[in-house]
């Protein structure tokens, strides 16, 4: 079955949580761990989780567990897709590209046009 | 002072003493429930679907938020458990936007944004590049601002008994303050955004950036919310800039509907650019 990831809108707080889920690509991802590595709040955080699920970067899973034995709430695990994680890699070394100080201009971008400045 | 009375002295103080320690038992058990208690308000503010699942996370999240790191430290446990499910039930409503995009808004952020297309586009038009889209928003939220103020300004002025004039000062206080500090809490992370950009492009790409953040509609919020608290000292004044406000309402919206006509034309349809990687993706062209 094909899964075509789709175009995100990228901000610096997606790319931040995209850079700590692809220092371990593979791995199940925790909500709260990425929170804390990225950084951000929680009502930042999850809006951008799920806009990443939505367009196929990554995937979610429930912990198997029983949440009267174990005296807690499952948890929700995430995990890079395959194909999110080249699209998450493009977005990051673009991202890196554009960000690289009086690094080459790509033609026609708005905003950067008339560089006068 | 005889025997009884100091019998009494001690069971008073015994009494005392358990009650207070009961009191402290049940607040403290009760306000470390509060965290759960606010994610429960914010999983109401999510669709039916994903509301069961998200509070489960959420509550999974905040427990071990709670526990592990801070353990015999009631009030920070308290403090970083609010934090959490206070910013959870700030962003639910955008959560819940990422899953259906006709969900309602944040109130505060509904009421400002409302001038968004409005000026975006409208600055988008005049200059594809962004400059002119600061002087636009400028001027749409001036309007916008001014219209938050004017109600209370106007009772103030028709209730001429000082004691009358409380409540709508009150109002506009609360008003005030609520509206800002939604602003500050929404702000947070795209000032540090901004801020993260300005360090790794240098100052002179930041300002081109900072234009283009503006079309942003967070960052619109942002630019609103400093220019009602600049607004606010200077109240009296309103009434002289409500009516250029009105003029360049009029104007922006006249602009707007040319636009509409030229992009029509043209099948272009207007991107508005976010942070960063938006610039690749300048216009999306219609239909080929």
């Amino acid at each position: 079955v094909s899964t075509m990831v789709e175009d995100l809108r990228m901000t610096v707080q997606v790319a931040r949580v995209l850079s700590v889920m692809l220092a371990n690509p593979k791995a199940e991802h925790y909500g709260l761990s990425v929170l804390r590595e990225a950084d951000l709040s929680s009502g930042s955080l999850y809006p951008i989780l799920r806009r990443l699920e939505q367009a196929r970067w990554l995937t979610s899973s429930w912990e198997t567990v029983d949440a009267a034995e174990a005296g807690r709430p499952r948890r929700r695990y995430y995990q890079l897709t395959g194909e999110g994680v080249v699209a998450a890699r493009n977005a990051l070394a673009e991202l890196a590209q554009l960000v690289r100080p009086h690094g080459p201009r790509r033609a026609g971008a708005p905003g950067l046009a008339g560089g006068s400045v | 002072v005889n025997g009884v009375h100091q019998v009494m002295a001690l069971l008073t103080g015994l009494t005392v003493f358990a009650l207070g320690t009961l009191f402290r038992t049940e607040a403290g058990t009760r306000l470390e429930r509060l965290p759960l208690l606010i994610l429960r308000l914010a999983a109401r503010r999510l669709p039916l679907v994903m509301r069961a699942s998200q509070l489960e996370e959420w509550c999974a999240n905040v427990i071990d938020e709670i526990h592990p790191t801070s353990l015999g430290l009631p009030l920070t446990r308290l403090v970083r458990g609010c934090t959490f499910a206070l910013s959870a039930w700030y962003g639910a409503r955008r959560l819940a936007r990422e899953v259906e995009p006709s969900a309602p808004r944040n109130l505060a952020v509904a009421c400002l944004v409302r001038g968004w297309q409005f000026s975006a586009r409208a600055g988008w038009a005049a200059d594809r590049r962004g400059y002119p889209r600061l002087l636009c928003h400028m001027i749409v939220y001036g309007t916008i601002g001014s219209l938050f103020l004017m109600p209370p300004w106007l009772l103030m002025s028709w209730l001429a008994h000082a004691d009358m004039q409380l409540l709508p000062r009150l109002a506009l206080s609360v008003g005030t303050v609520l509206i800002t500090v939604s602003l500050l809490a929404i702000c947070q992370g795209i000032l540090a955004s901004m801020l993260e950009q300005a360090a790794c492009q240098g100052w002179t790409t930041y300002r081109r950036q900072y234009g283009l953040l503006l079309a942003d509609r967070t960052a619109n919020s942002v630019a609103l919310g400093l220019i009602l608290v600049l607004i606010y000292p200077s109240l009296l004044t309103i009434s002289a800039l409500a009516s250029g406000v009105v003029i360049a309402l009029a104007c922006d919206l006249i602009l707007l509907r040319l636009l509409d006509r030229r992009w029509k034309r043209a099948g272009v349809v207007p991107v508005i650019p976010t942070p960063l990687l938006a610039q690749v993706a300048p216009l999306r062209r219609v239909g080929g």
